[in-house]
């Protein structure tokens, strides 16, 4: 029982009761929160870059560094949990922070947002909530025991997403 | 332009720097200096000497062979990069304390850092060729004048989000001009000048928000510096509430040759670079 802290490209899940899981300042990195209540199970996976295809050494040394391989890397921390199909999980997504960029190349909250969308979708699971984009940068913390996923940002408080 | 009174006394009461940060500035700065006048001035403070050689070994910087003495240091990291490393170890009074007027969750060290690794990767890919240890250094120093102005924001942070969130500023830097009549990097240039740091730094701490009303031959090294500090916050290694309230300057164009792809390595870079540093400065994984 304790805070289990997810790093940048890291991922954790958890089914112990009393845990805690939170992964700090997001900014333009995607979190993928996955929630598991019939197992009683959570996960939450940290994003920095949509595609593994730049640095796939990096991609298997830390597969949640990247949407496509970060997403199967989760998942399969999942199943360890018990949880088995897409049917027993809730989808949340935060973060995707922008830069005011006018030619959208530093955009790359975005682009991790349709990155894990599109790899989401390839295991039939789509986003029951998101927050993402715009910009301010989210701090996320999702309880095992009660599955609750808070947000929060510097000077704004904390809100349930 | 000069800064308004309050602000003004307060660059003058924080504490000048170390003499021996000073002395090293000054040797810097002159063109005729060695190493040995650099090693001798290191060498004189065995607690700077202990962290520098510590930094010297990191993953980061560490290129082949244990790195054992200060001369051996200095040869390996550049005069720059060292004269860097010193002014950020030895001012705690400026990196060591939490931005509370930002509401920042960490240290200005930590986002300083990483905007130094940042500025020295886009220093690689820049059109003309500048010094990409100048360019860390510059990255390292660019928010000195937060540390200056955090306390006068305090109490302000609803204020000032209210304002970015509904457009009643653009950038940030309108709601600290509007609310102090100066911004951070006005500030930054006075200790700037004050610490008598080179004329190439002291204009990349100024226009690291406006890059293109600094001098044409320190341009890229400014540009490296304001992209460097943008790359940062969106690694996610921002001072607090003014996180992602600024605006790319898109004639960067000039200066960079850049796609998508490379912004996405650049930023895989920074992330693995920041990732080898920041255990051996002392940056934990932001337990509470």
């Amino acid at each position: 029982m304790g805070t289990i802290y997810v790093g940048v490209g890291d991922f954790a899940a958890s089914n112990n009761p009393g845990d805690i899981i939170r992964t700090i300042g997001l900014g333009s990195c995607v979190g993928v929160i996955l929630l598991a209540p019939r197992q009683r199970a959570v996960g939450l996976l940290h994003i920095a870059l949509p595609d593994s295809s730049i640095n796939l050494k990096r991609a298997q040394d830390k597969p949640g560094t990247f949407a496509d391989t970060g997403i199967p890397a989760i998942l399969k921390e999942m199943k360890k949990l018990g949880v088995t199909s897409s049917r027993d999980l809730a989808v949340k997504l935060a973060g995707g922070a922008a830069i005011m960029d006018s030619n959208n190349i530093f955009n790359i909250g975005k682009r991790n947002i349709l990155a894990a969308r599109k790899i989401l979708w390839k295991y039939r699971l789509g986003a029951l909530n998101e927050e993402v984009g715009g910009n301010i940068s989210r701090t996320v913390t999702v309880d095992v025991d009660t599955g609750r996923v808070l947000l929060s940002s510097p000077a704004r408080g904390e809100w349930e997403l | 332009m000069s800064l308004p009174e309050e602000i003004a006394q307060k660059v003058h009461s924080l504490p000048t720097l170390s003499s021996v940060a000073m002395r090293l500035v000054q040797i810097v700065n002159d063109e005729k200096h060695n190493v040995a006048d650099m090693v001798r001035v290191i060498s004189s403070d065995a607690i700077l000497t202990s962290k520098l050689l510590r930094l010297a070994n990191s993953a980061y910087f560490a290129r082949g062979g244990e790195v054992t003495s200060v001369q051996r240091a200095v040869t390996m990291l550049g005069d720059r990069l060292v004269m860097g490393i010193v002014l950020g170890i030895s001012n705690s009074e400026v990196y060591a304390k939490k931005l509370d007027g930002y509401a920042a969750e960490s240290a200005l060290w930590k986002h300083s850092i990483r905007t130094a690794i940042a500025a020295r990767e886009m220093a690689t890919v820049a059109k003309d060729k500048i010094s990409p240890d100048e360019a860390f250094t510059a990255g390292l120093l660019h928010d000195i004048g937060k540390a200056v102005i955090s306390e006068f924001l305090k109490g302000s942070t609803d204020k000032i989000l209210y304002k970015l969130d509904n457009k009643v500023e653009d950038e940030f830097l309108g709601a600290e001009q509007a609310l102090l009549g100066t911004t951070h990097p006005e500030v930054g240039f006075a200790l700037a000048n004050r610490w008598g740091l080179p004329e190439s730094l002291s204009e990349a701490i100024r226009f690291h928000h406006a890059p293109d009303d600094a001098e044409e031959k320190y341009r890229t090294l400014v540009y490296t510096t304001h992209l460097g500090d943008l790359l940062s916050m969106i690694g996610g290694t921002d001072t607090g509430i003014d996180a992602f309230a600024y605006r790319v300057n898109p004639n960067y164009i000039n200066y960079f040759t850049l796609t998508i792809k490379d912004v996405d390595r650049i930023l895989l870079n920074i992330q693995t670079e920041f990732d080898a540093v920041k255990d051996v400065i002392g940056l934990t994984e932001d337990e509470d």
